[in-house]
């Protein structure tokens, strides 16, 4: 009665230091204030472009692209896919993607603050920052500010969209089906500048330059996975065989996991044999190489065998022993008795015998040893 | 451990009580899995996909509540407490059901492993009835065994669920040596020993104690007429004489290590307690004092002599639960105990491993003294697998390793007992299932010569 008292305050005591623990580090430890990557679609930070996200988001078809750019869709087509102050370094074969993703047709929105070498875009750079009028593609005077110190270069295809006197600030190129549209000024996309001066409506009018029905947000480009991104690659039917596959293995290991019926040990971990000694020894003979100690126990069996079952005296040598063994041994000719004693003789008294010479010998008197048994 | 956590490590491990999904829930889940797969095509919702799975679910636990309770089903069981190694034994189970829904179940009992029980018994149980289920098991293996639970499973009708209780049931069982042979002795001796050629009678004519008077046959000793009982009842009638009784047999039995090697049937030591019953059996209905002593490196059992059928009993008690221990036999600490209990001489009657026997130096010297006072006959199993070793195709360096090594142990063997047999230590090797005749038929061999 006392011992269940006694455990039962142990037990309180336990639980109630358990739960002041609980409280004082959820008191002590306040979280810290999560720290956002510029230029990402989820970040609701000054630097971040989740505003623009959610507006696009409640406009019209937009989705994030968190995969790398092999896995971007061959045949669809009127996408535009807009990329903001790529963070990571593309690769060669990676921006070969790209082409080949705009040249199918569809357009890619590249907003960086020094877009040279991508695309094959070119770029000067002035020393001039300060503050200075832009116009857009009719003349018009566009109220915004241009951080950048790069300007574009541009070729006799591409169609300027906004420039001011340093340079084109934003152009349009046709690529095979499909448009680049590229544009030094990812700033005004964050969250902290986008409802500043005309940058929204300058926005909207790249993206609306682009001519699509479906926008991606490129996210691969700032080095973030997104997982479910992953799962959208499989069909739903696949999906669907996963889940259901999943919940009936589930019940299956539950129907067979559960143990019905005692626990048994194996047999064969207590079961012993007889010759458990003769192993040991075979063993130890093996690994000392003495194959002449065991050709030296064959004759000496057969040897025995022989007094017991024909009556040739223990006692004699074996080079003595032919004219027994003549009248006796059947099976193999007489002539081959006496270089069969010779034989075994000298391999009784070498040092030490090969194991060829060991497998053949034993051989030959296992021979012996039958025809001796057998009558 | 206390015993909350104990039953804490068994549901751990999946084995005390619980529910468990059964094979038709199983097969409704596939079958949903098909119907959703065709409605992929149409284009079903994930909301849908996951609301269908969980509702069915959780529909489906509401079974549960359509089986007994556990504490509406009550258990027992009837088994003999005395089982004979080998021989099919009928247990029984009896369920009662309080609640008011009938189940199907699936039961293992806890018998121990040596025990064959096969498949889970299975069966039905309509609602508040009591049931019996019986089933036929065999004991492989001598001993004391505790049963301790007794595992049921059972499910409603719709049995899509299944409830799994463990109940604690606790028996306990004597698995005692097969006594067919002992049977078969006490029924018709001249029978169980048809094979041998030995005749129970006596050999030596006059030697031996008075029996009986009988008439007269063509090729008695005329010299055993008993004339006065001729004159009384006017018919020749002859005296018959047979072997002194009340001679002392001590049955030495070897449980070390050797003991234990695996033959056709069970081990050495389970064939070799069969014969020491036996020989018991035979010397015990002669008249004779039997006792028997149990050893490996220490003594295990001494029964001391008696006489009487009833001894036998005492002496099956005694060595019914002998365990082959993993040590080396000491011979010589036996003989030694020997000496001071058995002061009168006696038969002593030694089952052992030959080759083992014979590796003791010190034993054998302590048994020529020994010997002056005592009779001894040592009684082994022949060993098969040396036999066969020996007969071997040297094939490879292993086999023809294996293969010499067998003929030298054969060859230590037969010169070692050479030796001691010319001191008079007789040792016999006997087919397995020959040991317990060949000891029996080498009682009364001795017996019959009167060398007691």
């Amino acid at each position: 009665m006392k011992n269940k008292y006694s455990s039962r305050k142990t037990w309180l005591l336990l639980i109630s230091v358990l739960t002041l623990f609980i409280l004082i580090s959820y008191f002590t430890f306040s979280p810290k204030p999560q720290s956002f990557p510029r230029y990402v679609t989820d970040s609701p930070s000054p630097t971040g472009v989740k505003a623009i996200y959610t507006y696009l988001n409640k406009e019209t078809d937009v989705a994030i692209w968190g995969k790398p750019p092999e896995m971007l869709p061959h045949t669809t087509k009127n996408k535009l896919l807009i990329m903001i102050e790529p963070s990571i370094q593309l690769t060669k074969e990676d921006m070969q993607k790209y082409v080949s993703f705009i040249e199918n047709g569809n357009t890619i929105l590249l907003l960086k603050d020094d877009p040279k070498g991508m695309f094959d875009v070119k770029t000067v750079s002035t020393k001039d920052t300060a503050s200075n009028t832009i116009f857009d593609s009719e003349n018009r005077v566009v109220k915004s500010l241009v951080k950048s110190s790069h300007r574009l270069r541009t070729s006799d295809q591409d169609k300027i969209l906004l420039y001011d006197h340093l340079g084109p600030i934003a152009l349009k190129r046709t690529l095979g089906k499909g448009q680049l549209i590229v544009g030094v000024t990812p700033e005004w996309m964050t969250n902290q500048n986008i409802l500043k001066l005309d940058n929204l409506s300058q926005i909207l009018l790249l993206i609306n330059e682009g001519n699509s029905n479906a926008i991606l947000l490129d996210e691969y480009i700032h080095g973030q996975w997104n997982d479910t991104g992953f799962l959208s690659a499989f069909p739903k039917w696949l999906l669907l065989i996963f889940l259901q596959g999943a919940l009936v293995i589930i019940l299956w290991l539950w129907l067979k996991g559960k143990r019905f019926g005692p626990i048994f040990m194996t047999r064969e971990e207590t079961v012993r044999f007889s010759d458990e000694g003769i192993r040991a020894l075979t063993a130890w003979y093996l690994k000392g190489r003495r194959y002449h100690d065991s050709i030296i126990i064959q004759a000496d069996y057969v040897k025995l065998l022989l007094q017991e079952r024909w009556g040739i005296p223990y006692s004699r040598q074996w080079q003595d022993l032919p004219n027994y063994l003549e009248r006796k041994w059947q099976q193999i000719p007489t002539s081959e008795i006496l270089p069969f004693i010779n034989g075994l003789a000298h391999v009784l008294e070498k040092e030490r015998i090969s194991k060829q010479e060991y497998l053949l010998w034993s051989k030959k008197l296992d021979q012996l040893r039958k025809e001796v048994e057998a009558g | 451990m206390t015993k909350s956590l104990k039953s804490l490590w068994a549901r751990f491990l999946f084995q005390d009580r619980g529910i468990l999904p059964t094979q038709r829930l199983l097969l409704l889940f596939l079958i949903l899995s098909l119907f959703l797969m065709l409605g992929s095509v149409w284009g079903v919702s994930w909301g849908y996909v996951f609301f269908v799975n969980g509702f069915i679910f959780l529909a489906s636990l509401a079974d549960l509540l359509f089986s007994p309770r556990k504490n509406q089903l009550f258990f027992s069981r009837f088994l003999s407490e005395e089982m004979e190694r080998g021989i099919n034994y009928s247990f029984k189970i009896n369920v009662r059901n309080e609640s008011v829904y009938p189940f199907s179940y699936r039961l293992i009992d806890g018998l121990p492993q040596s025990f064959d029980q096969g498949v889970p018994l299975a069966g039905s149980i309509p609602k508040e009835s009591a049931s019996t289920i019986s089933y036929e098991t065999t004991a492989k293996e001598r001993g004391k065994y505790e049963i301790q639970k007794l595992y049921f499973r059972y499910r409603s009708l719709l049995g899509l669920w299944e409830k799994q209780v463990t109940v604690d049931l606790a028996d306990t069982i004597k698995v005692i040596p097969d006594l067919t042979e002992t049977k078969q002795y006490l029924e018709n001796a001249q029978q169980f020993l048809l094979h041998e050629g030995l005749k129970i009678r006596r050999q030596r004519s006059g030697a031996g104690d008075f029996s009986k008077i009988r008439s007269y046959v063509v090729g008695d000793d005329p010299r055993k007429i008993n004339w006065r009982q001729t004159a009384k009842l006017h018919e020749v009638m002859t005296n018959e004489y047979e072997p002194e009784h009340g001679k002392y047999i001590t049955i030495l039995i070897d449980c070390g290590r050797m003991m234990g090697a695996e033959l056709k049937k069970g081990n050495r030591l389970e064939r070799t307690l069969e014969a020491a019953i036996t020989c018991t059996a035979a010397a015990l209905q002669k008249g004779d004092y039997v006792s028997v002593l149990a050893f490996s490196k220490e003594i295990k059992v001494y029964v001391p002599p008696a006489k009487g059928m009833a001894h036998l009993q005492t002496i099956l008690q005694a060595i019914y639960n002998l365990k082959v221990d993993a040590a080396e036999s000491n011979y010589a600490a036996v003989l030694q105990y020997l000496e001071m209990v058995q002061k009168k001489r006696s038969l002593l009657l030694l089952f052992s491993d030959v080759r083992t026997f014979l590796h003791e130096e010190s034993a054998l010297i302590y048994l020529k003294k020994l010997r002056q006072r005592h009779l001894f006959l040592m009684i082994g199993i022949e060993d098969l697998s040396l036999q066969r070793r020996i007969n071997q195709e040297p094939v490879d360096v292993q086999t023809a390793m294996l293969k010499s090594i067998a003929e030298q142990q054969n060859l230590i063997k037969k010169r070692e007992k050479n030796k001691w047999e010319k001191q008079g230590l007789q040792m016999i090797e006997a087919k397995e299932e020959k040991l317990a005749i060949t000891a029996v038929s080498h009682y009364i061999d001795i017996m019959n010569q009167n060398l007691l």
